[in-house]
């Protein structure tokens, strides 16, 4: 008899909130609205409470509106001209001599963050593309299941990132765009691992450089013009969309 | 034995989440809805002649977009702590100004992604994944593949009124609704709600692609008289 008071209470206890949520739904939700914006803002202010701080803004916003100029006047009808006179299989088979030339960052740095088979991966695409692919020229491992296709690059920066070294402050460099000063050392670790760096010809080497930026940009002419069309302040929101893409690459 | 029994019913009906009356679960919506705007581009593509006009097509997915977007959440979670320093009609305007850019541009943008998609094939969007983080908040995961890339796009809902609405988009891990906030926080830093509200509306009524449909056409008319 005892047992079963017992049961009895055990029952009633499990159906209360249900029989209350059920029977007066307006309650339920009226109770519940703040806690849901709460739930929902939790995202937005776990980022916010490790924003990267950004001190030298003034400066920063001054080289922001420098390398807008030089991609309005430069690098836009650079690669417009380029893109007419450079039919798009073309520029594919460029982006991708390029992409199979950097095989070593890519290599080096899932090494450096202990992802066997990413580096497994990337040496087999990286050893097809350069022999059936002519040089890369022809992404032959796209094709194939297991290979590179899925492998989301890395590089120096997101080492660093990986083995917890902090971003430090957001920086913006002429020409290169946004940074952090952790990407910035990055950057300087791609520059030993990419074998253009080691071309004897200074011109040559910047030339290549050049023509790789301007090659890329021919993919997507409009995608920087669309996106600070959309912002309400553009030197925030490229500042803010690098900083939260560089996190996810780490993540991955 | 019926102790038991009803022991283990009440268990049951404590741990159902009381979402669990939704109708679409949050992965179908958005495939739905993918579904749906395919089909309006297809429509679109398919017809000769007599079609319908670019306005037309623009209503249709903006009507497409408010019956699965949740722009009041959206605003609230866009401008965060400042929401509150918002008078009621304030709060309303805001709604409406943000849904207009939202429209005008992001969601613009991924229907460029999806109509670029070879002749809209439905499986070059792949989705991938669906997390219920609570009775009332998900997130599905998906891809488009396009030119030998893939685009993931996230999105994340919320349960309201017994539908799940998307209340953020991101792509490549860059959430829409963060970017925002980041930019209306820097601005409601040194500006009022009045300021900031006015630089909204002067943005929404400089962007071309923002006008409602009847001023869109007359203004292609004028370039196209001219």
């Amino acid at each position: 008899m005892r047992h079963g008071h017992v049961r009895f209470f055990f029952v009633l206890l499990c159906l209360l909130p249900g029989l209350l949520l059920q029977a007066n739904p307006a309650w339920s939700q009226g109770a519940g609205e703040e806690s849901l914006l709460d739930e929902l803002s939790a995202d937005y202010e776990q980022t916010e409470k490790t924003a990267v701080p950004d001190p030298l803004e003034s400066w920063n916003r001054l080289v922001f509106s420098l390398n807008d100029k030089l991609y309005l006047y430069f690098l836009q009808p650079a690669a417009e001209g380029y893109a007419r006179v450079m039919p798009e299989e073309i520029r594919k088979g460029v982006r991708n001599v390029f992409t199979n030339l950097k095989f070593p960052i890519r290599l080096v740095n899932n090494l450096l963050q202990g992802k066997w088979t990413r580096a497994a991966q990337e040496t087999g695409s990286f050893l097809i593309d350069s022999s059936v692919g002519m040089l890369g020229l022809a992404q032959i491992s796209k094709t194939m299941p297991g290979l590179s296709s899925s492998v989301p690059g890395e590089d120096t920066g997101q080492t660093l990132g990986y083995w917890g070294c902090p971003e430090g402050v957001y920086l913006v460099w002429p020409v290169l765009g946004p940074s952090t000063v952790r990407d910035s050392f990055g950057r300087v670790g791609d520059y030993f691992l990419n074998p253009l760096s080691y071309l004897d010809s200074l011109w040559l080497r910047r030339g290549l450089k050049a023509g790789e930026r301007i090659n890329s940009q021919s993919f997507n002419p409009d995608e920087y013009e669309e996106m600070k069309q959309g912002a309400m302040d553009p030197y925030t929101a490229f500042q803010d969309g690098y900083l939260q893409y560089r996190r996810k690459q780490i993540q991955q | 034995m019926v102790w038991r029994m009803m022991c283990m019913a009440g268990l049951i009906w404590c741990l159902l989440p009381s979402g669990a009356v939704a109708g679409e679960a949050p992965a179908e919506r958005i495939d739905a809805y993918i579904g749906n705007v395919l089909q309006v581009f297809q429509e679109a593509d398919s017809c000769t002649g007599d079609c319908d006009p670019k306005s037309e097509l623009r209503k249709r997915l903006s009507g497409l977009s408010n019956e699965i977007f949740d722009f009041r959440i959206m605003s609230m979670m866009s401008l965060g702590r400042h929401w509150k320093n918002l008078s009621g009609p304030q709060q309303d305007t805001f709604v409406d100004l943000y849904r207009q850019l939202l429209e005008a541009n992001y969601f613009e943008k991924i229907l460029e992604h999806l109509k670029k998609i070879q002749k809209y094939s439905k499986d070059k969007v792949e989705i991938l994944d669906e997390t219920l983080f609570s009775s009332r908040k998900a997130e599905v995961e998906s891809v488009i593949r396009h030119d030998g890339k893939k685009i993931p796009v996230d999105y994340r809902l919320v349960l309201q009124d017994e539908q799940w609405k998307i209340y953020d988009v991101l792509v490549e891990g860059v959430s829409l609704i963060a970017n925002y906030r980041k930019q209306f926080d820097e601005i409601l830093f040194e500006k009022s709600p009045e300021e900031m509200l006015e630089a909204l509306r002067e943005k929404v009524e400089n962007d071309p692609s923002s006008l409602e449909p009847e001023e869109f056409l007359e203004s292609e008319d004028k370039v196209s008289n001219s």
